[in-house]
């Protein structure tokens, strides 16, 4: 792998790189370095303040009490807390202070929320507007990359609540009819995939877009483990008629992500251009994917995109999380596989060998010429 | 600063490219080739190759075992021994002829180890041993011993390991070494077993690590046993914590375990950033105490009155984010004196 020193000289002839140039990019590395946190660090700032969020939402709770005519009175304070979180949270005092108002800013949105939406009866246009309106807002507000990443997560989240539950049926007891729902999923699931590519694949609004990115895989990834469990879908009924379109709906949406590993394939190869260059490469991957889709093998799919997108942004968080997801839809889709043992047995060996034989394809044909160390 | 230890001259890496965009020190033109040549020299084929040659294994490795539960009625008990203990010497062959300083041997030797599991569980069955599922596991890790010293692959080690905290968590509850003991006693028991055992792993990983032994990695086989020996320390105080609610019981226990749990993880911390830095040690040692001191909190601000007092709350909260305040702050403070040394 090259160093940066070599890339940067080796490109435009390093006409643009002068040894001025050069000192400053490596006096800004430093700087970076010095004030930047790794992802680690950062989770457990995270985790400190939304265990103490907690704490605060049971204070303001124990101080007033649980009840629907205080609901505008718990709404308001959430403003106030809101105000308090962003004004001190802009100012430069240090990490421990972001924290706390991290703390104070999740307990207000949780109290906003309790305050102004009716869980029995909310539009779902009204209730979405509001979450992603709120989001919005502060995510221009409070510059504080933990607290856009939580923000999002949460108005995310809450978004799916909304749709799944429309104007509030799920509270007062009705179930949903499920084909009224798939345009929305549908929709809010193409909004998820295309979301986390503009967020990370171009590199312009790469560090301002950043935390939205987070938040988007994450909550893709919660939604698929929420499907697996029928958290959603448990409360809906399925109406589809003819019955050929619950399949259609059912693997609509892994053929939109199995598209954008596809995509993703594409760009981490080197754009359009690497279509035609590789083209047998590409067009047995197409095959794979169409298998993988006609199986129903969703959340293995999914995994497999965060583990591409990982690995060719170089970006450990979210191989990790692939690396964690890939096991746990790869044991529940073989494991709810509707097949006798044998038949599964002769799956799970079946799946092996060609994945073994694959490789040995590759190594033989596609990475011939390539000397890297195995 | 020497080039040596400039960070122009270390691999040059996307997000490094994109947090110089962000800093305006690179244009997007400059970032968009430089990225696209870094991505084309990423090792593709390394990454392809052993994804692949893992998910596969485990993949034949789980039909072979869906396999002997489908066939476990039809089959003789011959057939039975003879599949399993086939498995795995057919793994071995492919081993050595794959090579064992190879991955592809290397995965299989663990694929070995792990079908022995199942020719001890269908011996088991077959000849009635009435064997406790520790036995199970200990027999297991003596058997694929010698393979795990001779195989040279992290991995295995940690496998191994692994086998043994099976044993050893299954060992308490069925067969205790001076009687029967009640649950709590049992639960510590199991606790400090498994500390003192992952514990030495971690130290003897430490010391071997002084050596210059090409396959033993100190990166992530660390973390995987810090985290393994600090989990049983943390459960242990926290349990040894709440149980001193009950007004029946003394607290003498709890102290005890704070102090001794108070200097494990200082001694761990002492060395993790003195005499070997890593970060994410600190990190993982750091989250374990904070969460320790957590409880410590709800257990001293008795959290557990029926009328609890809105006060309680905030100074809850306050408490908290003081902790995982300070944590952080400890954090960031060891990794700037890294950085000046």
């Amino acid at each position: 792998m090259k160093s940066l020193r070599e890339l940067c000289l080796a490109s435009g002839n390093g006409e643009n790189f002068s040894p001025e140039r050069l000192h400053q990019l490596e006096a800004t590395l430093i700087e970076d370095h010095r004030t930047d946190m790794p992802w680690y660090l950062r989770a457990i700032v995270a985790i400190g303040a939304w265990l103490a969020s907690w704490f605060f939402l049971a204070f303001v709770i124990a101080l007033i009490g649980w009840q629907d005519e205080h609901q505008t009175t718990i709404g308001c304070i959430g403003i106030v807390l809101l105000v308090l979180a962003v004004v001190v949270g802009r100012q430069p005092l240090g990490v421990f202070v972001g924290q706390c108002a991290l703390a104070v800013s999740l307990a207000g949105q949780i109290m906003l929320y309790y305050g102004f939406i009716n869980e029995n009866h909310h539009p779902l246009v009204k209730a979405t507007a509001f979450s992603i309106g709120l989001a919005v807002v502060l995510y221009i507000a409070f510059p504080n990359f933990l607290s856009r990443l939580m923000t999002c997560l949460f108005a995310l989240q809450v978004t799916l609540l909304w749709i799944y539950t429309g104007d509030g049926e799920l509270f007062s007891g009705n179930v949903r009819i499920d084909s009224d729902l798939s345009s929305p999923v549908l929709f809010y699931w193409v909004f998820h995939l295309a979301a986390i590519c503009f967020c990370f694949l171009r590199p312009r609004f790469s560090a301002l877009l950043a935390p939205l990115g987070y938040a988007l895989i994450l909550s893709l990834t919660a939604w698929q483990i929420e499907n697996l469990f029928d958290v959603w879908t448990r409360m809906t009924v399925i109406t589809y008629s003819p019955p050929i379109a619950e399949w259609i709906v059912f693997h609509f949406r892994t053929a939109l992500t199995a598209l954008t590993l596809f995509a993703v394939s594409v760009w981490a190869a080197g754009g359009i251009s690497a279509l035609s260059e590789k083209a047998p490469l590409f067009i047995g991957l197409a095959l794979a994917l169409t298998a993988l889709v006609a199986l129903g093998s969703g959340g293995v799919l999914l995994a497999l995109l965060f583990l591409l997108l990982g690995f060719s942004l170089q970006n450990r968080a979210i191989l990790i999380l692939g690396l964690v997801s890939l096991p746990v839809f790869l044991t529940h889709y073989y494991y709810y596989l509707d097949l006798d043992l044998l038949a599964k047995s002769g799956v799970l060996a079946g799946s092996g060998a060609i994945l073994l034989l694959l490789r040995a394809g590759l190594t033989r044909w596609a990475f011939a010429n390539e000397k890297e160390a195995l | 600063m020497n080039s040596l230890s400039s960070p122009l001259d270390r691999p040059a890496s996307i997000p490094v490219l994109r947090r110089l965009l962000a800093a305006k020190a690179l244009s997007l033109p400059e970032v968009e080739a430089m990225e696209l040549q870094v991505r084309r020299e990423l090792p593709w084929k390394t990454w392809l190759d052993r994804g692949l040659l893992s998910l596969g294994v485990v993949l034949i490795l789980a039909g072979i075992g869906y396999f002997f539960a489908h066939n476990w009625n039809h089959l003789t008990d011959m057939d039975k021994l003879g599949l399993a203990g086939g498995a795995v010497l057919v793994s071995l062959v492919g081993a050595t002829w794959a090579g064992l300083d190879r991955f592809p041997g290397k995965t299989l030797l663990l694929a070995a180890s792990a079908l022995v599991g199942v020719f001890i569980a269908v011996f088991g069955q077959v000849y009635q041993t009435g064997a406790d599922t520790y036995e199970l596991f200990t027999a297991w890790a003596l058997l694929i011993f010698p393979w795990v010293a001779l195989g040279r692959f992290m991995p295995l080690w940690i496998f191994w390991i692994g086998l043994l905290n099976l044993a050893l968590g299954f060992y308490w509850p069925v067969y205790p070494l001076f009687g029967d003991y009640e649950s709590w006693t049992i639960f510590r028991h199991e606790t400090i077993s498994l500390l003192l055992l992952n514990g030495i792993a971690l130290l003897l990983l430490e010391v071997a690590g002084r050596w210059p032994i090409s396959w033993l990695d100190r990166g992530w086989s660390t973390l995987i046993l810090l985290t393994a020996t600090l989990i049983p320390a943390s459960v242990e105080t926290i349990g040894e914590i709440l149980n001193s609610w009950d007004k029946y019981i003394s607290g003498h226990s709890a102290f005890l375990a704070c102090a001794l749990y108070a200097a494990f993880v200082v001694g761990l911390g002492f060395y993790y950033s003195r005499l070997r830095y890593s970060l994410p040690a600190l990190a993982i040692i750091t989250l374990n105490t904070c969460t320790v001191l957590t409880f410590l909190t709800i257990r001293i601000l008795d959290f557990d009155q029926p009328d609890l007092h809105a006060g309680i709350w905030l100074l809850g909260g306050i408490v908290v984010l003081a902790i995982f305040g300070g944590g952080v702050f400890f954090l960031r403070t060891q990794r700037l004196a890294h950085q000046k040394t």
